[in-house]
């Protein structure tokens, strides 16, 4: 994360702040000790359905990717005592390079314009 | 519709100058102060592919559309008050007050709402067929049947927080209090279930929710005493909670359940339920109610601090009736005659008893096949299908802790705690005839701390003897021959599933903490802070886990006017855990 | 178990009685204390300090009512002690200053004894701050602060300069909505929702009972009590749990189908293989049309347990097995 904070001119102030994430989560292969000549019918040719004990692909099935992205612009101005305004803008953004189920990878974008008046 | 906004924001602003205008005006003429400050506005959203993960808590709603906040604070002769409002969206806004009458009664007030996006999972990796030795696709199959695909599942989420708290000035130290909270979702998620014995049918639809939870908590504190004898402070408070879902129950058609080869109806006796829409995803309303009641003293004279409370709790599920209660007494003394040292011990017991329930199974008669005419318990006679539901919940718990700091110089301190918990599960067995687990702990620490450096070191470990564990998780490595089963004979799934003798868990029984920090004050312009946790732990089950926590922070002020932060964190956590195939050619 | 309370409660006043004649022949105070100082009224501190009185107009501790505080004095020297040595010469070491820790001001455990006069935290010298010398001032800012408490910064980066490694899982793509209310400035979640700075009975959390009743407090649709238990929901939510935050949904410690692995075994139907095609829904057969292909089992079956198991919480209503009586939890 970086952020900045500058103030150029007793009424101004600019600010930025920045945060990359970057998310893994993963399972090692599964491997099982070879225990075909213990088992008491054939994996290869049994009379219902065939097995398959190589889980060699099992544990990409559940693996994550994510990356993530936020970062913000700023600026205030205060143009009198009583009456400053505000603009900002902001940028996030989601990305799954691993998808688990169904992609929920997206982006936003976020503009804001605010004044503020004070009554004293 | 742009002309509409700006129209809005013009008139929003204008009532608003007003309306503070007046209160400005009317708190001079008093001799108050008012204080009010309006940020209209407007902001300008837009989002691609999938808004419920990157806005997982924010309305992203395309376009232009305004917002306006108001803040509004000051006093008058006889209150003091602050208000702030903000309006975002219609899912996104906020109300906050505090009043204060001549603080003798006060209201804090809050409220707020956001929404909560939720996963669509769309079932389409459940779709599967068996293939036999010839290539050929067999019967059995899973499948999967989403009844609202592409729905967005999302929850509006509000809370609305009041405090009142009435000081009786008559009563000195005294106050009254009392505390209403209401959360409230509402909104649709996805509901899953499961129909089998002809297929393995998922079928996935969306589940309207309209829960709410009311919290009601009235007490009273009280503070009396002097500084000869000591001060006292006597609390107590009760809760009531209130739960409910509104929202309709799901319901589902589950699938008859004949043999997908055959089409005979030979899993009658085996299934409770089947070709019947049936209600599913049921949330039961529940209610609690809560006292506790607490005593705290101060001794300044020998510099000694008491504390003791007792809670009673009941739950209640209003579906089923089943409710369970808790009782808890705790106890701390913590003294620090010895100078420079501080001494705390801590005691605490507490008991939870769960409903037991009768659980009545469902048998139905067979029709077909084999064991047509019986009942499945009618043929496997060690089957006994009712039972009584013992909960894992019951259970008695004692903790004992003993902890020390020590002054060792003006800027460090050293400190150490022993902790023993025992916690006796009535029915949950850890370990075979066992159902206690007894907990170890042990810190050490050392504390630095000067005006521009300071930091800790610390390292703890934990025992746990017989830790909360599944013990039929799995089948013995060293195999359980079932040679010689065939359908409807011979070794059924219930025995199958009783020998497994492997214990599995994912708590340790050794766990071993460091933990260290500094932050240091280089010059006013820059600043560095540091961080390092890890943590290994370990069972008996060919289970560990180890963690690498460690960060750094850097504030750097070149100018006086511009300032940067940078900040790097790495979180990295390995597990190691036994993994369990069954084989079974069934 | 109320034998045992009985007991519990004789045992602790034995031993406040013991400690209190013991120690009765030499009282210590743990409060700072200024020889030959005496009261005098806020309007002298104003006098040196006056922008400290517009500073107190609206701040909390300006109004405090006398019927308040229990033996303490009111104003600027409830808190900074008696201050007429201090107003006589302007000596700032003949009076209790709180700012930075060092060779001058107060320790951090005798700034907390200040303010614990008259704020009764019932469990503060049990709590993890106390033991770890944070006094009051560094979280509060008692003169000059405009944020909710008084705190010197809002939450949560108030709690994040120290506490970094939650900060990390906080930042994970699953997490309660901490970040969002600071970062955004809306109402969301803040730490000491869940969490009791000040000492609590319970691992520093808000509940006088169980670390799961702090999760039901908002999350009630699980309280049960559920005719069908999953023993390790009633046993601690953070078995499976991360309540800052994590990399899996639903801010599972691990993804599925690994966090259930760790405690039960696969189903043997995982070990089957698919047919590599489309399988026409046709009778007998009660299914639609299955586009399966090699794997189709392991994708099924090692992909999310939830899917089909999906009352992982407890359920009233009975899975559909009889051999199984129920428990299965897929209703």
């Amino acid at each position: 994360m970086v952020a900045a904070n500058h103030q150029p001119m007793a009424k101004l102030n600019l600010n930025l702040s920045l945060a990359y994430s970057v998310s893994n989560a993963e399972m090692d292969t599964i491997t099982f000790d070879n225990i075909s000549g213990q088992l008491g019918f054939d994996p290869a040719a049994s009379g219902m359905a065939l097995y398959d004990y190589d889980f060699a692909e099992v544990h990409k099935l559940s693996d994550l990717d994510i990356t993530q992205w936020d970062v913000s612009l700023g600026a205030d101005y205060q143009f009198t005592p009583r009456f400053s305004l505000h603009a900002g803008i902001n940028y996030i953004d989601y990305d799954e390079d691993e998808v688990f189920l169904a992609d929920e990878s997206g982006s936003a974008y976020i503009a804001m314009l605010n004044l503020t008046y004070w009554f004293k | 519709m742009k002309r509409n906004i700006i129209f809005t924001l013009i008139v929003v602003f204008s009532a608003l100058l007003c309306f503070g205008q007046v209160m400005a005006q009317e708190a001079e003429k008093t001799g108050g102060i008012v204080d009010v400050k309006i940020n209209p506005g407007f902001h300008w959203t837009d989002w691609d592919d999938y808004r419920g993960k990157v806005g997982e808590y924010e309305q992203l709603e395309r376009g232009i559309r305004p917002d306006v906040g108001i803040t509004i604070n000051g006093k008058t002769k006889y209150s003091y008050f602050e208000v702030q409002g903000f309006y975002y969206e219609d899912m996104d806004n906020s109300v906050y007050a505090d009043i204060d009458l001549l603080r003798i009664l006060s209201e804090e007030f809050s409220y707020f709402r956001m929404p909560h996006f939720f996963e669509h999972d769309p079932l389409t990796n459940l779709d599967a067929c068996f293939c036999n030795v010839a290539g050929e696709p067999t019967p059995a199959a899973t499948e999967s049947e989403d009844l609202n695909p592409g729905a967005e599942y999302f929850l509006r989420y509000s809370r609305m927080e009041s405090k009142t708290t009435f000081r009786l000035p008559f009563l000195p130290g005294s106050e009254v209090f009392f505390d209403y909270r209401k959360e409230q979702r509402s909104g649709h998620r996805q509901a899953t279930t499961l129909s089998k014995c002809s297929s393995c049918h998922v079928v996935g639809q969306s589940r309207t929710i309209d829960e709410y939870t009311e919290d009601f908590n009235p007490g009273f504190k009280s503070k009396f005493g002097n500084a000869e004898t000591g001060w006292f402070t006597l609390a107590y408070d009760y809760l009531k909670r209130r739960f409910g879902e509104r929202g309709d129950d799901p319901l589902n058609r589950y699938n008859p359940a004949v043999h997908p080869g055959t089409g005979l109806d030979v899993f009658t006796n085996r299934i409770q339920y089947q070709d019947a829409t049936l209600p599913f995803n049921v949330i039961p309303s529940s209610e609690k109610e809560t006292h506790t009641i607490k005593l705290h003293g101060q001794f300044p004279k020998i510099i000694t601090d008491v504390f003791t409370s007792y809670v009673n709790s009941s739950a209640k599920n209003m579906h089923t009736q089943a409710e369970s209660e808790l009782e808890s007494f705790v106890a701390r003394i913590t003294n620090s005659l010895i100078p420079g040292l501080i001494v705390s011990g801590r005691f605490k017991a507490m008991d939870i008893d769960n409903d037991d329930v009768l659980v009545q199974v469902n048998e139905r008669v067979g029709t077909a096949g084999p064991q047509a005419g019986q009942t499945y318990s009618q043929i496997y006679t060690e089957f006994v299908p009712e039972f009584l539901r013992k909960s894992a919940l019951n259970r008695t718990v004692y903790e004992a802790e003993l902890s020390a700091r020590y002054r060792l110089m003006r800027q460090l301190t050293l400190d150490g705690k022993l902790k023993w918990k025992s916690t006796d599960r009535e029915y949950y067995e850890v370990e075979p005839g066992d159902t206690q687990t007894d907990e170890y702990t042990g810190r050490i620490g050392l504390n630095y701390r000067q005006p521009k450096l300071y930091g800790y070191l610390y390292y703890q470990h934990d025992s746990i003897s017989d830790p909360f564990a599944n013990l039929r998780a799995a089948c013995s490595p060293s195999g359980t021959n079932v040679a010689g089963a065939t359908p409807f004979t011979g070794l059924q799934y219930f025995q199958f599933y009783n020998m497994r003798q492997q214990t599995l868990s994912n708590i340790p029984d050794n766990k071993d903490q460091i933990k260290a920090s500094f932050s240091w004050i280089a010059t006013p312009k820059v600043s560095l802070n540091g961080y390092y946790r890890y943590i290994n732990e370990s069972n008996d089950f060919d289970w560990d886990q180890e963690s690498h926590i460690p960060s750094v922070s850097l504030w750097v002020a070149p100018l006086s006017n511009l300032n940067f932060t940078l900040f790097y964190l790495f979180n990295y956590q390995e597990t190691d855990s036994i993994i369990c195939e069954p084989v079974f050619d069934g | 178990m109320k034998k045992i309370i009985y007991i519990a409660s004789s045992g602790v006043m034995m031993l406040l009685i013991t400690v209190f004649l013991s120690c009765a022949t030499r009282p210590q105070l743990s409060m700072p204390n200024i020889e030959g100082a005496v009261y005098v009224t806020d309007q002298t501190c104003y006098g040196c300090h006056p922008d400290m009185e517009e500073a107190f107009q609206n701040n909390i501790h300006g109004r405090i009512a006398s019927f308040e505080t229990v033996g303490v004095e009111k104003g600027c020297e409830s808190c900074h002690g008696p201050g007429s040595k201090h107003s006589e010469s302007g000596d700032p070491a003949l009076i209790f200053s709180y700012g930075s820790y060092g060779e001058k001001g107060l320790s951090p455990g005798q700034q907390s004894a200040l303010c614990l006069q008259c704020h009764t935290q019932m469990n503060w010298q049990y709590s993890g701050h106390f033991f770890y010398d944070v006094s009051c001032t560094q979280c509060h800012s008692i003169h000059v602060s405009k944020i909710n408490k008084l705190l010197e910064k809002p939450e949560p980066s108030l709690c994040f300069d120290c506490h970094q490694d939650i900060k990390a899982k906080t930042l994970m793509p699953n997490h309660h909505p901490i970040w969002e209310g600071q970062k955004t400035g809306k109402m969301r979640m803040v730490c000491s929702d869940c969490h009791e700075p000040h000492g609590s009975a319970v691992n520093g959390l808000r509940t006088d009972e169980r670390p799961n009743d702090l999760c039901l407090k908002c999350h009630a649709r699980y309280q049960g009590p559920f005719v069908f238990e999953h023993e390790p929901v009633v046993e601690d939510c953070c078995i499976c749990h991360d309540p800052h935050g994590s990399v899996a949904d639903n801010l599972l410690k691990q993804n599925e189908p690994y966090i259930c692995l760790q405690c039960h075994q696969f189903h043997f139907h995982v070990g089957k293989t698919g047919f590599e095609g489309t399988v026409p829904a046709s009778p007998p057969r009660n299914y639609t049309d299955i586009d399966s292909h090699y794997n189709s089992w392991k994708m099924a079956w090692a992909t999310k347990c939830t899917q089909c198991h999906s009352q992982i919480h407890g359920s009233d209503l009975p899975s559909q097995s009889v051999p199984g009586s129920g428990e299965a939890l897929t209703r």
